[in-house]
């Protein structure tokens, strides 16, 4: 899989993968799954210990903008990916430059939420070897790496 | 809100704002891509890419960065940025 320049305003995700593809078709729907990790995703702004009010105000007024925000991004990265399912080889997809930020923040989200459901370790996202597709948990960690991948082409692209 | 509190808590953020700095801190997080962190660095705090790059290095080796002092104001935005690219950041006062 490559990311091509396709115009001065979009590029093309090319030779993608069948796997690739259906790992991309859900990076929606995983990165939409902030309930169980909602600490992670919407950490507190004070160390522990601390008892100043701000704690309950980011709650009631930055927690909903964050939601919002996060909600936001997903619906871009759903609708670039739309086409996904159309085109029959499943084999290129187009991502307009103004939807990187957008990308790469719901590729963050769904990495993030990954991580904290599986309870990887740093030690597990480092290990050499491929994961055991046989198992959920190796799915898992194939999806991490492939959404890292994905983000680092993009930041690439964009530098 | 009553005038009393609009007035107390006005109050309290003149009094805040002539207290001792606070510090934005960014914590480690094995998840972030390092190359990720340095372009948030970049884009939030406008580090130029080698001071962004030396902040980002400090959060992986230290497990955490000063990247900014001054206002609270100010550094609680600059936090509620920084959450919205899901970095892991907290404001903390300054023990000058």
């Amino acid at each position: 899989m490559r990311l091509r320049r396709l115009s001065s305003t979009a590029w093309e995700l090319q030779d993608i993968h069948p796997l690739f593809a259906g790992l991309l078709a859900e990076l929606p729907r995983t990165a939409s799954r902030h309930k169980k990790s909602h600490a992670r995703l919407y950490p507190d702004p004070l160390p522990r210990g601390s008892r100043d009010p701000l704690r309950r105000d980011w709650r009631e007024l930055v927690h909903p903008e964050l939601q919002q925000l996060f909600a936001g991004s997903r619906e871009i990265v759903q609708r670039d990916l739309d086409p996904l399912g159309a085109n029959s080889q499943g084999t290129s997809l187009s991502i307009p430059t103004a939807n990187f930020d957008a990308w790469l923040n719901a590729l963050n989200q769904a990495r993030l939420i990954l991580v904290d459901e599986n309870h990887f370790t740093e030690q597990d996202l480092e290990q050499r070897e491929p994961p055991d597709l046989a198992t959920r948990r190796g799915v898992a960690l194939l999806k991490v790496h492939f959404y890292a991948h994905l983000q680092e082409l993009l930041l690439e692209a964009s530098s | 809100m009553s005038e009393t509190a609009t007035i107390t808590k006005t109050r309290t953020r003149e009094r805040m704002a002539l207290d001792s700095p606070w510090h934005v801190i960014v914590h480690n997080d094995p998840v972030n891509l390092m190359s990720y962190v340095t372009m948030v660095f970049q884009r939030v705090l406008g580090f130029p890419r080698d001071q962004a790059t030396r902040h980002m290095l400090e959060v992986h080796h230290k497990g955490r960065s000063l990247v900014w002092s001054g206002e609270r104001e100010r550094a609680e935005a600059i936090v509620e940025q920084l959450h919205g690219y899901l970095l892991l950041a907290t404001l903390e006062k300054s023990e000058s």
